[in-house]
């Protein structure tokens, strides 16, 4: 049933490209489509080389997919072949890259440089989104997730400005992470309105309708 | 707010192909001219790499092109510090593409590749991500880095000779702060620089009394001298921003606002018996005057009358006087009208920036009088009138 429908869609791309060359800036997209409709399909079919869907996929971390795609390309002449064979290093070089910066960001977290390795961390994603999958990157992205929560808790209290809960949220992100860079800027973004740690909420005087 | 950012950057960073940045590389003539000289740098984001003998070209100069800045990835800090060579000659943009390349290479260089790649690239590009790299410096200890991020949020605030309403007031005021910290680790030129940034945001240049605002705006309480005569022009300012602000802006008065004012001012009011005592020469020149005209032939009137047009004139000097302190001074209302023309309403950043200030002054002056001067030991007992606040701590 499935089969049809991409068959169909293969020819119709075929024969665009046979018919008029200006289509072929169509094929890509299709293409594109079409190799991910291999990457769920147990033995990817044969099809024609589409350098641009490949980049696309690369050039947006998704390894895995390029890497299907290069693998069912129909190679006829040797160029190709040896094009193939320079994408497929590309995946390689990508993929040592993005290890490299993983196993980095490992190490920072161990030292509890939470910043850094959650900078790593994204620029090994951005390399290789497979990285994301579980069990590989849990304790970073948690790590991840508990340095974005702590960031957004203090960018919440700034719309209000409301120096209680700026001082609450920026001393639970100094114990997470006490020389972030992120958070430092959204300090100094509040500097009009607080000042760290000093109590802004007056003492009620008597007398007076504060004090009721 | 991160994630959206980095989530953003991700595909598009990467998509060196035909940014926008790199239109002009893209265009036919561009291809060309590669197509002409492959060896020659292109004005790509990234640089092209060689492509080594015995490999295939790709007969798409773009799919060639972005090939080479995928396969430059190989040596990541170079290729930034290329790319940002052609950003420096002007043959590229400094765009989504320039950071992502950038960020990889940050996160893969050593420490001392790190910090000289930062501070090429810190210095070439404004961003979110190059004010997060001044900030990564300042913080690592370099005090230089403090100015060098307050100049940096300054030019994220608005063009230098803007309308200084129109700046960004959270920008700016990270810029001050930024500078304040260059200025306390002793940075060369931090000082001017605060000097020009405050001078930027200042909505009262050029106010009567521009001193006294300025000192209140920017929180340098100290400086302020604690006179009757100071009270009475901060009274009058914030009466004057006051009023007009709860006119417009319900809500912008709080009680605690009109508590620590009430407090502030009840030395002031404090004063009032002495001002009518202050007044009274004049009472009794009019009393005098009065008694005179009597003699003269008003006779009809009598003592009764004389003594209780006395009480009238007394009655009216007291009055004058209560009211000239409850309301302040007229160059602090003045200057409070000016500042709610200045920053058009009190709810914008630097009408509350004002509002806030003031209220922290009158914490700052919480249980200071100006009534207990060293010179004078047997304090005059400060009655508070009916309606006053006074300090029951003193």
């Amino acid at each position: 049933m499935a089969d049809t429908p991409r068959t169909a869609l293969l020819a119709t791309v075929l024969a665009t490209m046979l018919v008029c060359p200006a289509a072929l800036a169509l094929a890509p997209a299709a293409a594109s489509l079409q190799s991910r409709a291999t990457d769920t399909a147990a033995a990817p079919a044969a099809m024609p080389a589409d350098p641009a869907g490949v980049l696309a996929d690369l050039q947006a971390g998704h390894l895995q997919a390029a890497e299907a795609a290069l693998h069912g390309w129909t190679t006829a002449a040797p160029d190709d072949a040896a094009r193939r064979r320079r994408l497929l290093a590309l995946v390689q070089l990508q993929r040592q890259l993005a290890a490299r910066l993983l196993a980095r960001a490992d190490a920072d977290l161990q030292q509890r440089r939470l910043p850094q390795a959650v900078e790593r961390l994204e620029a090994a994603l951005a390399l290789d989104d497979s990285l994301a999958q579980p069990p590989r990157a849990t304790a970073l992205l948690a790590a991840r997730s508990r340095l974005w929560q702590a960031r957004d808790a203090v960018a919440r209290c700034m719309p209000p400005r409301d120096a209680a809960c700026m001082d609450q949220a920026v001393r639970a992100a100094h114990a997470l992470a006490p020389r972030d860079p992120a958070l430092a800027l959204l300090a100094l973004q509040a500097s009009a309105w607080w000042t760290p740690g000093q109590q802004r909420r007056p003492a009620p005087v008597e007398g007076t309708t504060s004090s009721r | 707010m991160k994630a959206a950012i980095r989530k953003g950057h991700a595909l598009p960073a990467r998509a060196v192909a035909c940014s926008a940045a790199l239109l002009a590389a893209c265009s036919p003539a561009a291809q060309d001219a590669t197509r002409a000289s492959p060896a020659q740098p292109r004005a790509a984001v990234s640089p092209a790499a060689q492509v080594p003998p015995g490999v295939s070209r790709f007969d798409d100069p773009a799919t060639e092109r972005a090939v080479r800045q995928l396969e430059a990835l190989a040596r990541p800090v170079a290729a930034c510090q290329q790319a940002m060579d052609a950003v420096e000659r002007g043959r590229a943009d400094p765009g989504e593409a320039l950071e992502a390349l950038c960020r990889t290479a940050l996160a893969d260089a050593g420490d001392a590749d790190a910090a000289r790649l930062s501070a090429r690239y810190r210095g070439l590009v404004r961003s979110s991500f190059a004010a997060e790299l001044w900030a990564v410096a300042a913080l690592g200890g370099d005090g230089a880095a403090w100015l060098g991020l307050a100049r940096h949020l300054d030019a994220e605030a608005g063009p230098a000779g803007a309308d200084n309403a129109a700046l960004d007031a959270a920008s700016l005021a990270g810029a001050q702060a930024a500078a304040q910290r260059a200025v306390n680790l002793g940075v060369p030129e931090a000082a001017d620089e605060l000097a020009r940034l405050q001078d930027r945001e200042f909505p009262l240049a050029g106010a009567r009394l521009e001193p006294l605002w300025r000192a209140i705006y920017f929180r340098q309480f100290d400086r302020i001298a604690d006179t009757i005569d100071n009270r009475r022009h901060v009274a009058g300012f914030t009466l004057g921003v006051v009023d007009i602000c709860s006119r417009w802006e319900v809500g912008v008065r709080t009680v605690g606002f009109d508590a620590a004012l009430e407090t502030y001012l009840a030395p002031v009011r404090g004063q009032v018996p002495g001002r009518v005592v202050q007044a009274l020469p004049k009472v009794g020149r009019t009393l005098a005057e009065s008694a005179a005209e009597a003699r003269d032939g008003m006779a009809g009137r009598g003592l009764d009358g004389v003594i209780e047009q006395g009480l009238r004139i007394y009655h009216a000097a007291r009055r004058e006087v209560r009211n000239a302190v409850a309301v302040g001074s007229s160059d602090g209302r003045h200057a409070g009208q000016q500042l709610f023309n200045s920053v058009q309403s009190c709810r914008s950043p630097r009408g509350m920036k004002m509002l806030d200030a003031l209220g922290d002054y009158f914490r700052f002056m919480h249980n200071r009088s100006p009534l207990r001067p060293q010179a004078q030991p047997p304090a005059p007992p400060s009655q508070p009138s009916p309606g006053t606040v006074a300090h029951r701590q003193e």
